[in-house]
């Protein structure tokens, strides 16, 4: 089986419904996928809303809300009122913010450190089936380390979004990596040759 | 459970006492102690060196053993897509990267109305065609990949990708569309605080404004002398 590519595709032409015939393409490749996925989306109730209303959020504040807004968005539209915020102790003072955010748009606010502590060490899967007997409605995640993040997150039974994603190097900005690259650079000068003037 | 407002970080810093109902206090020491030692041993050393987000990844994926990542990512960063792929596969990984539009599900069908559909109420032009999270983790369960990362997907869709994919999942970038994906500058920002109504409206400041004309009043009084109307 050859892997998918997306990332050497350049026509995209799924965007307007159609497909290449290509190996790389998965649409042309594997159709019997999206068949099974759109039956998932008929039965299972929590999907097909948090779909829905996700690609209505997307149409409303397309360019002009912030992702904190989105997320308190989807929350008003979900009806969840119990809201668990878990994060980690160096991003204590963007939690506090968010908290208060959250609790002034009327949800009742469950906040929770990241749980490999010194004191009594004990894995973040543990941790996470606490945090699932008091039964918030959705975690938003605000800032965990890779190795937590992907042994707590896979536990939880309610939905969680991501709202900042934690990096030490460059101020939890991990986009900014990219950009400052080299080679982004040289692959900014084709795209905007023609706007910007370059030869 | 407010961790957030608590003041005596004892379960990090293992100074001062611990606040009362704190959840520490009732917690048994650790169940097995052979797996959580190698684990709590490398998050310390992580913390210290103080790395990249990609670094990061690439750094634990070595401590697992992983072979084949896979790439769920937005249409809108197919670039940053490029960049992070080229670097991932120079580091000796096999990747499957999806984009949010593969398998092109209309947008009717998962329900959405009408008006939404190809231009969004801000006036940009999005299309008919809808984001399909599930398709995306079903094709790389397919493929068995042994952990998937997120790059830049929406808020709801960034939860029903974590719902149906088998393998543990990273989030590499939040997508953030007006603060160019970095979401965390709204909490440090004078105009995020505007945004969230955390700032005091200055003095005077509301009966001020409303002396002022407003921009569709102007526009009716311009388009009345043009008419002749008094």
């Amino acid at each position: 089986m050859n892997p998918i590519q997306c990332s050497s595709c350049f026509k995209q032409s799924c965007v307007g419904g159609g497909h290449q015939e290509k190996d790389y393409c998965s649409s042309f490749v594997h159709p019997d996928v999206f068949v099974e996925a759109k039956q998932i989306y008929a039965e299972d109730k929590e999907t097909g809303l948090l779909a829905k209303h996700a690609a209505v959020i997307e149409s409303k504040g397309y360019m002009v809300w912030p992702r904190l807004k989105d997320i308190t968005e989807l929350a008003k539209r979900m009806e969840y009122k119990r809201i668990a915020v878990l994060f980690c102790p160096d991003l204590k003072r963007e939690a506090i913010k968010t908290c208060r955010i959250l609790t002034e748009r009327g949800f009742t606010v469950i906040s929770r450190v990241c749980g490999v502590s010194k004191t009594k060490p004990q894995l973040p899967e543990a941790l996470m089936s606490e945090l699932n007997e008091l039964k918030p409605d959705m975690i938003v995640n605000t800032g965990l380390c890779v190795a937590c993040e992907t042994e707590m997150v896979n536990v939880a039974r309610v939905p969680v979004t991501t709202f900042i994603v934690r990096d030490q190097k460059l101020n939890n900005n991990p986009a900014a990596g990219v950009y400052a690259s080299g080679k982004w650079r040289d692959w900014a000068k084709e795209i905007y040759r023609d706007k910007i003037g370059l030869k | 459970m407010p961790c957030a407002t608590c003041e005596s970080q004892t379960c990090f810093t293992n100074e001062g006492k611990m606040p009362v109902g704190c959840p520490e206090l009732n917690r048994d020491q650790q169940a097995t102690p052979e797996t959580t030692e190698a684990f709590l041993e490398y998050t310390s050393t992580v913390r210290e060196k103080k790395a990249d987000r990609i670094s990061e990844l690439i750094e634990y994926a070595r401590f697992k053993g992983v072979r084949t990542i896979g790439i769920a990512a937005c249409i809108g960063l197919h670039d940053e897509l490029r960049v992070i792929c080229d670097q991932l596969k120079n580091e000796g990984f096999e990747i499957n990267s999806v984009m949010c539009k593969a398998g092109s599900l209309e947008k009717k069908e998962v329900g959405v109305p009408s008006r939404n559909l190809i231009t969004t109420e801000t006036g940009y032009s999005i299309g008919a065609v809808a984001c399909n999270p599930v398709g995306q983790a079903l094709l790389l369960n397919k493929h068995q990949t042994d952990l998937n990362c997120i790059l830049g997907l929406c808020v709801g869709h960034d939860s029903v990708f974590l719902k149906h994919s088998e393998a543990p999942v990273v989030t590499l970038i939040a997508k953030d569309r007006t603060n160019a994906h970095n979401s965390a500058s709204v909490l440090n920002n004078f105009y995020g605080d505007n945004f969230f109504d955390r700032r005091p409206i200055p003095e005077g400041s509301a009966e001020f404004n409303k002396k002022r004309i407003k921009p569709i009043d102007l526009f009716r009084m311009i388009r009345k002398k043009r008419r002749g109307q008094p």
